[in-house]
This record gives structure tokens, sequence and C-alpha cells, in this order.
């Protein structure tokens, strides 16, 4: 017989026990979760969802749990690679390895933020009703490790009938400190009351010096009836950095879910959306843009799931590729038997930059409702030979022209996110990271 | 010393699995400083070939003769350095590029010539004004330079912003390819008075035609016959006037 924790790594020894002094939920959840992963494994390319993303690299790397107490750098240390917003436009929130480090503490009346350790222990009552009921992990060996796991990560309870005032911005930091290659999953939580509107904003970059870093978390999500929830993330880890990201949202009647992703940096993410259309009249938008390069391997995986009639969802992603990037794309789209009149669609487009550059799709329509409207479309081309000759007839240099025409290609999926402050920051990321993507084809060039 | 001289042009187009195709076969041409020089001739006889080949547009090969331009060899340059160095194309389909604003677009080319010539960056100010002014003059709706390039263009808004470009990157040798094809009657006057505010002695034109009637404002010095890859003709003016009433018949070996 071979050794259980060898064949499934990342799973600690003294796992099994649990917390001593949890509540039996807690202690059930958890166990669910590990006989979940233990029985299905680190996924495998054999398993469909997981075709195109090998997870075999992890065995190599020595990760220990993070166990907190990990300092946050200084800010000055990240602030090249979080979201230009300025901290007084935004409630901001530091997270090292998932675990908040500090809180807001002006958010206006109805709006509750705290950490997830601090509710488990002194108030478990509040997170009980969501907390693993929301994602169903059950097909999901990563996500049910995480609730195995989890011990700390953000809660967020938007009373019904608030709108927040300003977007909370999360800044996510993965750090690994004296060389010591870490794993963590973090559990995040967001719950908006009927009638509640906010944006969340997140920023997940590497700390200065980091070691390897392994990043698992699981974000439930419940959106109440007529609520709005807003939720743009930015992904622009290091090259230490595995982000396998799972993000499960229920939304009620009329309920809206507007994601934008962007993903410029980390050498392999995953990015797992699903969304439960749960209400009438709701939509949800999964949208984003991405840019891999240089052994980046980033991964797109969505599940829409039209579970009542008369809802809408839509899914836009566009993505560049260079020279050793990897992307994939899955999403699917289920219409269940009730789920009537459901308008459903699918685009990604990706642009590959190099013969070395690789795009996967693997769109999958599963309807079982005869009245419906979805669509799909995927596209894997390359930059248009007639519109670069035209640039450079006007005398811009190969390489500006096909910087301008890169950007073109992502900020009209950018442009997504309604203008404004938020717009303009993902804007400037998208253009630091062509700057550094021009200097770094110079080096080579040179 | 001539502005462009071509001699014995020879070049081929990649035409995917049939190979190397033929379409310019020994083409002489010299255009001095001041010149404008009109081609004309019949539809796949090898003008935009000709053109495209100044310009250095990719896919085609030089079998054959050499371009100088004020002295160098163009052919050795790149289609974006050839554009620095003074060339300027006005494509007979012009390229929508979708998510490039007209000005960031038009910025970015006057800057890359500026960065070329050691010339500091065009100042914010300084630019809007050039666009507008120009874009008056050849009656270009403020609007249009708000899109994206060429993106929702009529087929004779594409032409006026042509030359549009072509007056704010101010080159010396000016490519006009049908620019006046697609244009109503007023949009050809309008169009034909800008190249004509172009016209200088340092600078020389190259204007292909399909009719008589842009030549009456735009007044070539030379008028050549271009027929099957080869110049077949050159005289004045009223050499357009007489292809106007006979065709092409007498060149292309076809009954009239
Ligand atoms: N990419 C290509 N592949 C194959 N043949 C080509 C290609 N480009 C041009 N040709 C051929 O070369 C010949 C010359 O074309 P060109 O466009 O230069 O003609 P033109 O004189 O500009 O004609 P028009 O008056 O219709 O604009 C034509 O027979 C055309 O079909
Ligand atoms: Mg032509």
């Amino acid at each position: 017989m071979t050794d259980p924790v060898e064949t499934i790594p990342l799973v600690p020894e003294t796992l099994a026990a649990g917390a001593n002094d949890e509540p039996a939920w807690l202690s059930d959840l958890r166990r669910a979760g590990l006989s979940i992963y233990t029985e299905r494994g680190l996924p495998t390319v054999k398993v469909e969802a997981w075709k195109y993303t090998s997870l075999a690299g992890l065995k190599k790397i020595p990760y220990v749990l993070d166990d907190g107490g990990v300092p946050a750098p200084a800010d000055a240390d990240i602030a090249g690679d979080v979201l230009p917003l300025p901290p007084e436009d935004t409630y901001r929130v530091t997270l090292v390895n998932g675990r908040p480090t500090d809180l807001p503490t002006d958010l206006p009346a109805g709006v509750r933020m705290a950490r997830l350790a601090d509710l488990l222990e002194a108030e478990p009552a509040l997170v009980k009703p969501y907390l693993g009921r929301i994602a169903d992990l059950s097909d999901a060996p990563m996500g049910a490790l995480n609730g195995a796991l989890m011990r700390d990560g953000v809660v967020i309870l938007v009373d019904a009938g608030i709108v927040l005032d300003k977007p909370i911005h999360l800044v996510s930091i993965a750090q690994a400190p004296n060389g010591q290659a870490r794993h963590g999953h973090p559990r995040h939580l967001i719950v908006l009351g009927d009638g509640a509107a906010a944006t969340i904003v997140e920023s997940r970059v590497t700390g200065p010096e980091s070691a390897e870093t392994l990043c698992n978390a699981v974000t439930e999500i419940a959106v109440g009836a007529d609520a709005h929830l807003r939720h743009l993330r930015l992904v622009n880890r290091a090259e230490t950095a595995v982000d396998l990201d799972l993000t499960e949202t229920t939304l009620a009647d009329r309920a809206t879910y507007d994601a934008f992703t962007l993903t410029l940096g980390g050498r392999l993410v995953r990015n797992e959306g699903r969304v439960r259309l749960r209400g009438a009249n709701a939509w949800a938008g999964l949208r984003g843009a991405y840019g891999a390069r240089d052994a980046q391997h980033f991964d797109t995986t969505l599940l829409v799931d039209h579970v009542v009639p008369d809802a809408r969802s839509d899914q836009v992603f566009k993505g560049v590729v260079d020279a050793g990037g990897k992307a994939v794309f899955q999403g699917k789209v289920i219409v269940r038997k009730d789920a009537q009149r459901t308008d459903g669609n699918q685009l990604h487009k990706a642009l590959l930059l190099s013969r070395d550059a690789d795009a996967y799709t693997k769109p999958e329509l599963e309807i079982y409702a005869d009245d419906v409207k979805c669509s799909h479309g995927a596209t894997v081309g390359e930059l248009d030979e007639n519109q670069l000759f035209y640039l450079m007839a006007r005398g811009i240099p190969e390489a500006d022209a096909r910087a301008l025409l890169v950007e073109a290609f992502l900020d009209d999926v950018v442009e997504a996110i309604p203008e404004g402050p938020l717009r303009d920051a993902f804007l400037a990321s998208v253009r630091a990271w062509q700057t550094r993507r021009h200097a770094s084809t110079w080096e080579i060039g040179a | 010393m001539a502005l462009l001289d071509i001699k014995d042009l020879h070049a081929t187009v990649d035409d995917g699995d049939a190979g190397p195709k033929p379409i310019l076969k020994g083409i002489s041409l010299t255009i001095n400083p001041g010149e404008v020089h009109a081609v004309m001739g019949p539809n796949g006889a090898g003008k935009s070939t000709l053109s495209n080949v100044i310009s250095g547009r990719p896919g085609y090969t030089v079998t054959g003769g050499s371009v100088t331009y004020d002295g160098v060899d163009l052919l050795e340059m790149e289609a974006d350095a050839r554009a620095r160095a003074g060339l300027f194309l006005a494509f007979q389909y012009p390229v929508e590029i979708p998510g490039v604003a007209t000005g960031t677009f038009l910025k970015t080319a006057i800057n890359a010539r500026r960065k070329a010539n050691g010339e500091p960056e065009i100042e914010a100010l300084d630019f809007l004004k050039l666009m507008k002014a120009n874009a008056k003059k050849l009656g270009v709706a403020d609007d249009m330079l708000k899109r994206p390039v060429n993106v929702g263009f009529s087929g004779g808004e594409k032409k006026r912003a042509e030359v549009l470009q072509m007056a704010m990157l101010e080159p010396r040798l000016c490519l006009l390819d049908e620019t006046d094809s697609g244009l109503d009657i007023d949009a050809l006057k309008v169009v034909a008075d800008g190249v004509n505010a172009l016209r200088a002695p340092d600078r020389g034109m190259l204007v292909i035609t399909h009719y008589q009637r842009l030549l009456d404002y735009i007044v070539p010095d030379v008028v050549h016959v271009l027929a099957d890859g080869r110049i077949v003709k050159s005289g004045d003016k009223s050499l357009a006037l007489e292809l106007e009433s006979k065709g092409y018949a007498e060149f292309t070996g076809a009954a009239a």
C-alpha cells in the first residue's frame, strides 16, 4: 500500500483531528472536504475539468501550510503590481496569504467586514448559513481541500438596502519568506442582502523576495434579490505563484453579478468561476482578459448554471498569448429543464503572438429547456497583417504597432468596466504589462 | 537629384500554392521634386502593386531593378522606416483598426517621425490644433476623429481621412492610390484642394486614378499608362483626355 500522504500531497498529517473546539457543523464540513480530496486526489489531466491544466508540478515543491504570522510587506514593495487606486477612494484591506491583516474602521453602517477566523471563533452562527452551502465542491477536489484546510479569509456582509459608497479593495499578497514555500487555503464570503449594492475590487500580487506560493482559494458569494455586486479582479502575481481560485456565486431574483478578471501575472493561474442563476431576471456577466507569456499558464474555467427561467448571462474573455505562454478557456452553460427563456452568451477570443504560444478553448452547452437563446463563439487568431502594415506605413515601428494592436484587443473587453477610475486602473495595468513585455522583448532582441 | 527613381523594376506577388506570380515586368519612372505624376491603366495592371512595393508592403518580392528615394536604396528599408523617411501611401482600401483611436494613432505616427528626426514629441495642444485645422480643411467631422481608425467611416470618409493623415504627416513623396474613387463630386473637389495645398517645390506625387476628372483638379506634369506590369506610354496631361475617350484597347490588345 502506498503512503496516502505521499500520493495525496498538501494534506498535513495533523489535519485529521481538525481544530479542537470547533462547532460540529464546521468539523463536518472539513471532513466532507477531506474525504472528497482524498478520494479524488490532486486532479490530473485525465480528469476532464483539468484536461489542459496539469498540477503535476506541485508535487515537486516542498510547500508547508501557511500558519499565519507572515508580516505584510511595505506598500511600496508591491505598489507597482497593485491596481492604481488611491487608498482614500476605497476601503482598503490587506491580506497576506489570504488572511486579513487590517480591516477598515470607517465602514458605513450596515456593512460588516471581518476575519473569517474571528467569526468562526466568536460568532460562528453568522457564517454558518453560507459557508460550504453556496459552493458545491463535490466535483472540485481542490475546492474541497480548501474546505478541509480553511482557517481564515475575509467576510463581507452588506445588509439589505445598503449601497456601499466606495469600492472595497482587497490587496491580496502571496508571501513566503525565508525561502520556504508555502501553501494556503483562504476562504472568503461575500453576502449582499436584498437591494444592496457593492463593488469589490481585488489585486492579487506577490510580496518581495517570496519563495514559491500556492494559493488555493474559495470564495462564496450570495447576491440577494435586487442586489448588485460588481466584482473586479487583477491577478498580477509573480512567477513563484500558483493560484487556484474557485468563486461560486448564487443570484436571487433580479440580482446582478458583474465580474471582471484581468490575469497578467503568475506561473499557473486557474480562475474558476461558477454562477448559479436561481432568481428570475437575474444577470451574470463573467468577463475578463489575460496576457500570458514566458511559461505562464492561465486557465479560465467557467460554469453558468441557469436554474430558473428568465435569467441572462454573458461570458466574454479575450486574451493575448506570447512566446512560451499557454491559455485555457473552458466555458460551460447549463440550462435546466425549467429555465425557459434563458439568454446565455459566451465568447472567447485569443490572440497568439508567437508560434510558441498555445490557447485551448472548450465551450460546453448543456441545454435541457426548449425555449432558450444561447450563443457561443471562439476564435484563436494572429495579429491582422493588414492592420500592422497600415500602422507601419504611417511610420510606427513594428514593435510599437504590435503593442498598439495588442492593447486595442485587450482594451476592448476592459471597457466592459464602466467609464471611471476603476476602468482607468485596469487599463493602466494592461499598459504596464505591455511596457514590461516590450522591455523583455528588447532584452531578447539585444 | 531625383526624388524617386525606379529602374527596370520587376516584382512578383506570393500567390499561395500557385507560387510567385510576376506582376511588375520592368517599370522605370523618375519623379523629380515638385512634380506630380499620374498613373492610369486597366484593372489588374499592377498600379496598386507598384505603390505597395514602393511603400514596402510584405507579400511581394522584388526580382529585379531598383527603387531609389532621395539617393537611398528604398528596397533595403522596412515599411516604417520608409514612412519616417517621408513616404506616404494613401491606401486604395484604408484599413479599419477597431480599438485604436484616430487621435492616438495620428499622434503616435507623428511622434515616431519626430523621434527619428531627433525632435521632441508634439505638444498635446499643438497636436489637437493641427488635427482640427486639417480636419476642417478636408471636411472631416470632429466625431470621426473620436472614432477608432477608419471604423464605421463610409468609403468617401475613409479617403478624406487618408488625405487628412497625409496633410498632418507632411511627407515628401505622396503615393495616392485611387484616392478619388468613392468620393462624390463635391468631396472630390475638397480632397483635390487638400492635395493641391500640399504641392510644393520639394515634394513629389504619384497619383493613381481611373478618372481624368481628378486630373482636372490635380493637374499632373506627366501621365503614364501602366498595362500588364509595364509603362506602355507616357505623355503630358492630354494623354489622360485621350485615354478617357479611347480606353485602353490599344495597350491591352483587346477590341475597343
Ligand atoms: N496577393 C495576391 N495574390 C494573387 N494575386 C494578386 C495578389 N495581389 C495582387 N494580385 C494580382 O496582381 C495583379 C495586379 O493587381 P493590382 O492590385 O496591382 O492591380 P491595379 O492595377 O491596382 O488594379 P485596380 O485598378 O483594379 O486597382 C492582379 O492581377 C491581381 O489579381
Ligand atoms: Mg489598385
